[in-house]
């Protein structure tokens, strides 16, 4: 099955940027199935609509999207074993005197086995930590021990496990997602035309707004990057229009 | 080795008590000198805590803490009161009185929120706005975000609206995720697949 894995974060970051409407448009251009853990539509969904008065109407859009099957719940049986080794090779990886350090919550840790049992063409994920401690533990390493200011062990053989899972799993982000609709002109067919005629640098500020609209909106991208993303992404757009 | 074994038994870590108990002292002494600005610092250091143990004691004194760092910045109060409570509190943490200790603590944030609510013209209130602040300092420690709004118990669509703050690693541009992306979208229905 070809699908695509959605963590909670980059499906509010886009809600909270009204791009929610991103989602059908690239599924749609995906041809395949977007995923979401029970765990994440719980976050998404549920909490919303009976915690707290906030972001009840960024629930029921969002509650829309499951609804035209732009975003399916994935089913969770058959996971447990996965679920089972990401738990163990995560929480129990790191290290400070004789504490563990839980690092990943039951929702993180259901996404993460979803993508591998599904196999799917990569997980979207926007927030720092899981991101690192799938392509680069190390740096998570690094990133306690100064901001805790302590010394941390890592097990480098539940590390080790933990890697071998996640071997095949491709990690892309909302900056990634908002980039490529950019691309394909999905953001600009948006706007009406006035706007373009107004606005002369409209394609570039787009662009700018997009990306940064994302990481003021908890997506794990630096400066540095939207910088060398805008370029490529510019490069990339006006190579179609030609 | 787990802390959920000695969260259930109601006790807590050496390390711990240790911290929170010469916290406490700390905050006491700031505030009868009217430092209130060092108050942040000290919420700062008992987060280290809550990031490692994710004990809701650490949490509860990081937040207390940081809400009397704002509320004693921003209005004049008598402070007697709170500084009883926080008094009482390490009495009874140095006794091992955990459930005095968890009382006390909680009559400070209480306290709190009584005074923002009567004295702020803002809806975000001084406690809420701790918990958030504190859950993204324990994200940028290194732990999941899903994992920071269970500690803090709040949500991650109010969490997220505050990530934006959080200073990101110098990354370089990975350009292989982006065409991991391309590649990933450039087949699908909108091609005519």
């Amino acid at each position: 099955m070809k699908c695509l894995v959605f963590d909670s974060g980059p499906v509010i970051s886009l809600s909270l940027n009204n791009l929610l409407w991103l989602i059908a448009k690239l599924r749609k251009e995906f041809g395949g199935h977007f995923l979401i853990s029970r765990s994440v539509e719980k976050e998404l969904i549920d909490n919303p609509l009976n915690r707290t008065k906030r972001f009840i109407l960024e629930a029921l859009n969002v509650m829309s999207l499951v609804a035209s099957g732009d975003l399916n719940v994935a089913r969770a049986e058959g996971i447990k074993e996965i679920y089972d080794k990401i738990d163990h090779s995560t929480n129990k990886a790191f290290s400070s005197g004789d504490s563990y350090i839980t690092l990943m919550h039951p929702g993180e840790i259901e996404t993460i086995a979803i993508t591998i049992k599904y196999k799917a063409e990569a997980i979207v994920v926007d927030e720092r930590n899981t991101r690192l401690l799938i392509e680069e533990p190390r740096a998570l390493k690094r990133i306690l021990e100064k901001k805790l200011h302590r010394k941390i062990n890592m097990e480098k053989y539940r590390i080790k496990e933990f890697q071998d899972l996640v071997k095949d799993v491709k990690v892309i982000r909302s900056a990634e997602l908002v980039a490529v609709a950019y691309e394909k002109g999905i953001l600009q067919s948006s706007f009406p035309d006035e706007v373009r005629k107004i606005e002369r640098e409209f394609d570039k500020h787009l662009l700018e707004g997009v990306l940064w609209g994302v990481k003021l909106r908890g997506c794990s991208v630096s400066d540095h990057e939207i910088e060398a993303m805008k370029k490529s992404v510019m490069k990339a757009w006006k190579n179609q229009k030609l | 080795m787990s802390s959920s074994s000695r969260k259930k038994a109601g006790q807590m870590s050496l390390v711990v008590k240790t911290d929170i108990i010469s916290t406490l002292k700390e905050v006491s002494s700031r505030i009868k000198q009217e430092k209130f600005s060092e108050l942040m610092e000290l919420s700062n250091h008992v987060i280290h805590n809550a990031s490692v143990f994710q004990d809701e004691d650490s949490i509860s004194v990081a937040v207390a803490v940081y809400a009397l760092y704002k509320t004693l910045s921003l209005y004049k109060l008598d402070h007697s009161r709170i500084l009883k409570l926080i008094e009482r509190g390490i009495t009874a943490l140095e006794k091992d009185d955990y459930i005095q200790f968890r009382n006390s603590i909680s009559s400070v944030i209480k306290v709190v929120d009584a005074v923002d609510k009567r004295l702020s013209r803002y809806v975000d209130e001084v406690v809420n706005k701790a918990r958030i602040k504190k859950a993204v300092k324990i994200y940028d420690h290194g732990i999941s975000l899903a994992r920071v709004a269970e500690l803090m118990e709040i949500s991650q669509w109010e969490l997220l609206n505050y990530l934006g703050n959080v200073k990101e690693r110098d990354e370089r541009f990975n350009k292989s995720r982006l065409d991991v992306a391309r590649d990933i979208f450039s087949g699908g229905e909108g091609k005519g697949k």
